[in-house]
Order: structure tokens, then sequence, then C-alpha cells
């Protein structure tokens, strides 16, 4: 989630109103299914959301070279215990886990990114914020 | 002794002199007048005199004492502002109350807290927030 994500954590999740949780949706391939696994081992180290915030912010990065290297790199700008993260990433650690995440999705028929589901109420596609202020808000009130 | 004629000659002046308007009554009387009217005058003057000093007197003392009450309020002036600077330090009293509510939830930083949920998603924040958003989207 791009744009709207710094705002909710911000006025959100900061403030302890919302839990925010991550479902991937792999719908580019062999990169989507790496840089998915990469997040999982970053989860390891307790560093999922910060790799999460690199991926989004360096985007263009992701689609194109090697998808492995790049994301080895990151995790050890990062931070992260890169031997332990790039060992997690090789072994493709989290596949399994990985694969099964995206197949509850479509369980779920859930096709357009982004889509939010707060608390069972779906947001389809990017929103500005005020629309998921729209939703979250009266749910904060009751 | 006086000789006949002068009889003579004074009773015809004790007749006309009064037909003149000229007699030493009226005389009398004037001088009376004007002497009373002085004594009057003095007398309306006196407790005239006498009311307006303590008038003055009282006129006077009343500047003076709303001089002396002018200064005391402006003497009391600083007192309220001292009430005024003293709800100040409650005021900086409350802040301070205020700042240790926000230290408090300083302590518990939500976005330093991530972990896992029961389907084994990646979760950001309060595990026990009210609003649950599950964010479904891709890195690319």
């Amino acid at each position: 989630m791009l744009g709207t994500e710094p705002d909710v954590k911000e006025t959100y999740v900061k403030a302890g109103q919302v839990k925010l949780v991550f479902n991937p949706m792999l719908d580019h391939g062999d990169r989507s299914f790496q840089a998915h696994q990469a997040a999982e081992c970053a989860a390891e180290q307790g560093q999922f959301w910060a790799l999460h915030d690199v991926m989004f912010e360096r985007q263009p990065e992701l689609y194109g070279g090697n998808i492995m290297e790049t994301l080895k790199v990151m995790a050890a700008e990062v931070g992260l215990d890169s031997a332990q993260f790039n060992t997690c990433l090789d072994e493709q650690r989290y596949a399994e886990l990985v694969l099964s995440q995206d197949e509850r999705r479509h369980q779920f028929g859930i096709r357009t990114r982004p889509t939010f589901d707060i608390n069972q109420q779906f947001v389809v596609g990017a929103q500005p914020f005020a629309a998921l202020q729209s939703v979250i808000e009266p749910m904060l009130s009751q | 002794m006086m000789k006949w004629w002068t009889f003579a000659l004074i009773l015809p002046l004790v007749f006309l002199l009064p037909a003149c308007g000229v007699s030493p009554e009226p005389d009398i009387a004037a001088v009376e007048e004007v002497a009373a009217p002085a004594t009057v005058t003095v007398a309306v003057n006196t407790p005239t005199t006498q009311p307006t000093v303590p008038v003055v007197e009282e006129t006077q003392p009343d500047p003076v004492e709303t001089v002396a009450e002018a200064v005391e309020p402006a003497t009391q002036a600083p007192e309220p502002a001292e009430v005024v600077s003293a709800p100040t330090e409650p005021a900086e009293t409350q802040t301070d109350e205020t700042e240790p509510e926000p230290a408090v939830q300083a302590e518990v930083d939500w976005l330093a807290v991530e972990g896992k949920t029961a389907d084994n998603l990646a979760f950001l924040g309060n595990p026990d927030a009210p609003v649950t958003m599950i964010d479904y989207s891709d890195f690319l």
C-alpha cells in the first residue's frame, strides 16, 4: 500500500486504535514471490515492516535486475543480519507460507490491489485517506 | 436766656423743614437701615463662609481620599496580577500533568510493535486495537 499507509500509521496505528495486517498478493510472478518471502525472512528478525516500507519506497528497483540480490541489499540496508536473512531467502524458507497467504485472498475473492478489509468492511482499490477515515472513525466511536 | 425773636425764627423752621423732607427722624432711620444691613450682611456672610470653608475642606479631603484610594487599588493591582500569575503556575502544573500522559502513551510506541496474527500474517501496532485493517497488496 502506497500513499495512504503513512497517514493510517501516524493517525491510527501509532495511537493503538488500528492494527495493520498485511496479506500478500502474488500478482507479479516470481518477483512478487521472492519479495514476499524476503518480508517473511525479515519478520524472523522482527523487521517485517521495516523491509516492507523499504520495498514500497524503492519499488522500481524490484522490477529490474537480479531480484534476489536486490532484496539482500535492501535487507542489509535495513540493518538485518545478512547471513541469517540470505540463508532464509536462499532456502525459500517461507515459500509455502506465502503461497498459502496468496491462496487465502483468492478464497475471499480479492483480486484488486490494494483491497482493505477494515473490520470485515471492504474498501476496494486505491483510495484517499479520507475514504479510509470515513470507515474507521465510526468504528472507533462505537 | 433766649430772646423772643429767637423763637420767632425757630418756629417757622420747625414747620418748614418737614415740608422740605429734612427731618432728624428720617436721618436716624437711614442710619439704622444702613447699619442694620451691614450687620445682617456680616451675619449672613459668616454662616455662608463657614459652610463654604467646610465644603472646601471636605472637598479637599475627598480628592485626597480618592487619590489614596486610587493608590491603594494601584497597589492592589499587582496583587490581582499575582493572582493571575498564580493560576499560571497551576497551568504549568496542568501542563506538567498533561505531559506525563503523552509520556505514558509514548512508552507504548505502537509503530514499533509487530508480530504475527493467528493466521500467520504480519501485523503492526496494538494487537488489541478496536479496528483491524488488513491490507491485501503486492510489493510490486
